[in-house]
């Protein structure tokens, strides 16, 4: 393994995309500010917000580490370092992996403090913020895994859309559990069965789709 | 295209800028400075030494031959080749050799006319 | 003999509309080899199996003795890429890129790059974004140059380039050689820039290669012969020797392989050779894909 080749374009992922990172991260911190004012609109503008936030960073980090790097042909550059493919795809994933998980573990550390600090959000919102979270951080990998397999531009919105859907299903459904509606209104944590098997499908779907891109790499015979 | 450098070496050494015994660049450096290839190069050097004008000693680089009167040999045949293609166009015009002489005389006192203006 | 920077024997890929097949090319070290082809002959596909980032169906492609696409690390430490369609980061600097390829590889001579950069009359703070189309040419050379690489191979590294551009581009290229254990293959449409400094040459035409010698050779070889014929005369036929066109009693000829004796032959026909004409690459190559054409539709 050719470690130091992969630090390095690890390295200038980061290095291309590190001030609208940190925009980002600074729009997410203002969304759980307006969460934390209290107040239904507040909550509710302030966390529509923050998933907005972290689905644009997604398809930012995307686009920009991987559909704009085929599309303006600085793969070939890339390619054309001492690298295999299959470190290629490796400092692929590990970039955009520790970006997004950067920002993204900002922000969800964040939203818990908000969440567990203010008297006036109950505690119980907790575990169902979290499947929520861990669901933004699947649907992240599925683009990716879709654009880095697929380097297509139309494949990769296809993604971004079945994602979004989720996101809003998967809300939909939990709040609408009778358990978990009454959660999240009181103070006391309950780690619902459902809620815990949603956790575990988002932990499985993220090892499997990072899983099936190495596979469908190692099948590629054509990089450029 | 390796003609031309050979031309051009033949030319340096029958006026004498480069004398019997000058080491002459070696083939890369020569195919470097004029931007063209090595393998044209050294054709043009191959072929100037099965005329005599160079010597090349396996290791040791390409030097101009040591031979006397080698520029006024050199000289001599660029004449006789110039001749030749004279004969051919007078030919090709229907000029006898008279009228061919007189041309001859003609273009050298235009060379003295000239010469003598440059020199005022 | 010397041993060989690139050997690809018997290589084949096929895609749905053009198929490379039974591609067979030597290189020795210290060689400048040009790959002529119209586009879409191939020349890319081949430069690309030459980098490990197209696998070949078929055959085996070693570069600098690493077989590939296996050994593809290993042999890309030593080769230094450029294509017309790799690009520099937009939004970064020379700079900047200077840094990044210096921290991988270990050969990297700062000096030489910073004399590349001004030889070639580039800023190192300008973003590449704002750079012409041959100063960016110029900048992946020079990205490619300062590595010091064994091998270069070069797709198409003077097309759109301005003249001035063009000669410093093949100065260095040739400065390049001045250490003999250092290769280039470059591929080009341009026959004139291959003309000018290879020592081998090698046509490509959909997907096949249609000949490959050294340059002199190759040179030597082609000459078009124009030939007076005697009235209701006609041309005995010699190999590897086409009519190309003929009015009335004139008659042009051309041959891939020349040898005096061939006027001879004419001559004791009946024929009066007008001319003895040599080619230029660019007309060789132009008689070499006719007759395969030709020969293809026959």
């Amino acid at each position: 393994m050719n470690t130091a080749m992969v630090q390095r374009l690890v390295y200038k992922d980061w290095y291309f995309n590190r001030w609208p990172i940190v925009l980002y991260v600074a729009l997410g911190l203002l969304s759980l500010g307006l969460v934390s004012q209290g107040g239904e609109l507040a909550f509710f503008a302030g966390s529509v917000a923050l998933i907005t936030v972290l689905i644009s960073i997604g398809i930012h980090l995307t686009m920009v580490t991987v559909i704009h790097e085929r599309r303006d042909h600085t793969l070939a550059f890339v390619m054309s370092l001492p690298i295999s493919a299959r470190e290629y795809t490796l400092a692929k994933l590990l970039a955009n992996l520790l970006i997004f998980g950067l920002a993204w573990g900002t922000l969800a550390v964040g939203a818990v403090a908000v969440i567990a600090g203010r008297a006036s959000l109950p505690d119980g919102l907790i575990p169902f913020t979290l499947t929520v979270l861990g669901e933004l951080f699947a649907g992240y990998c599925l683009v990716l895994s879709v654009a880095v397999v697929s380097e297509s531009l139309g494949f990769t919105i296809a993604a971004i859309v079945v994602g979004n859907l989720l996101v809003q299903a998967l809300m939909y459904w939990e709040s609408h559990l009778p358990t978990v509606a009454a959660d999240l209104q009181g103070d006391a944590l309950h780690w619902r069965p459902q809620l815990l098997a949603v956790l575990g499908a988002e932990a499985a779907a993220v090892v499997l789709l990072l899983g099936l891109t190495f596979y469908f790499q190692s099948r590629k015979t054509d990089y450029l | 295209m390796y003609q031309q450098i050979q031309e051009q070496i033949r030319e340096r050494v029958a006026l004498g800028d480069w004398p019997p015994g000058y080491e002459l660049p070696s083939i890369r450096q020569l195919a470097i400075d004029l931007r063209v290839s090595v393998i044209t190069v050294k054709r043009a050097y191959l072929e100037l030494e099965r005329e005599g004008v160079i010597v090349t000693q396996q290791g040791k680089g390409s030097q101009v031959a040591a031979q006397a009167g080698l520029g006024a040999r050199l000289l001599a045949g660029d004449l006789e080749r110039a001749l030749d293609q004279v004969a051919h166009l007078g030919a090709q015009l229907g000029l006898s050799p008279a009228e061919l002489q007189n041309r001859l005389e003609e273009a050298c006192s235009r060379r003295q006319t000239a010469q003598r203006k440059e020199q005022e | 003999m010397n041993s060989l920077a690139i050997e690809l024997r018997g290589v084949a890929k096929r895609y749905r509309h053009f198929a490379l097949e039974g591609l067979d090319l030597e290189l020795e070290e210290g060689q400048i080899l040009g790959l002529i082809g119209p586009n879409g002959a191939g020349k890319s596909t081949t430069l690309r199996m030459l980098m490990g980032l197209v696998h070949a169906d078929r055959g085996s492609v070693r570069v600098l003795g690493h077989s590939l696409p296996a050994e593809q690390v290993a042999a890309k430490r030593e080769v230094g890429f450029v294509s017309e369609d790799l690009r520099l980061y937009g939004a970064a600097t020379v700079a900047w890129h200077m840094g990044f390829v210096a921290s991988i590889y270990p050969g990297w001579d700062e000096a030489y790059a910073q004399a590349l950069l001004r030889r070639f009359d580039l800023k190192a703070e300008q973003r590449v974004k704002g750079l012409s189309h041959g100063q960016r040419v110029k900048a992946a050379l020079l990205l490619a140059l300062a590595r010091r690489p064994r091998l270069l191979l070069l797709d198409e590294p003077t097309t759109g380039l301005d003249p001035v551009a063009r000669q410093e581009v093949l100065g260095e290229l040739m400065a390049v050689l001045a250490d003999e254990r250092r290769t280039i293959l470059f591929s080009s449409h341009n026959t004139l820039d291959v003309e000018q400094i290879s020592d081998q040459i090698t046509f490509l035409d959909g997907g096949r290669v249609l000949d490959s010698a050294d340059k002199e050779s190759f040179l030597e070889r082609w000459r078009r012969l124009r030939l007076e014929l005697p009235a209701g005369g006609s041309l005995p036929a010699l190999p590897g020797t086409r009519l190309d066109a003929s009015s009335g009693r004139l008659a042009v000829v051309t041959t891939r392989c020349f040898e005096p004796e061939m006027a001879e032959a004419y001559r004791e026909a009946g024929a009066r050779v007008q001319a003895v004409e040599p080619m230029s690459l660019e007309e060789i190559f132009l008689a070499e894909v006719a007759w395969r054409r030709q020969g293809a539709a026959a």
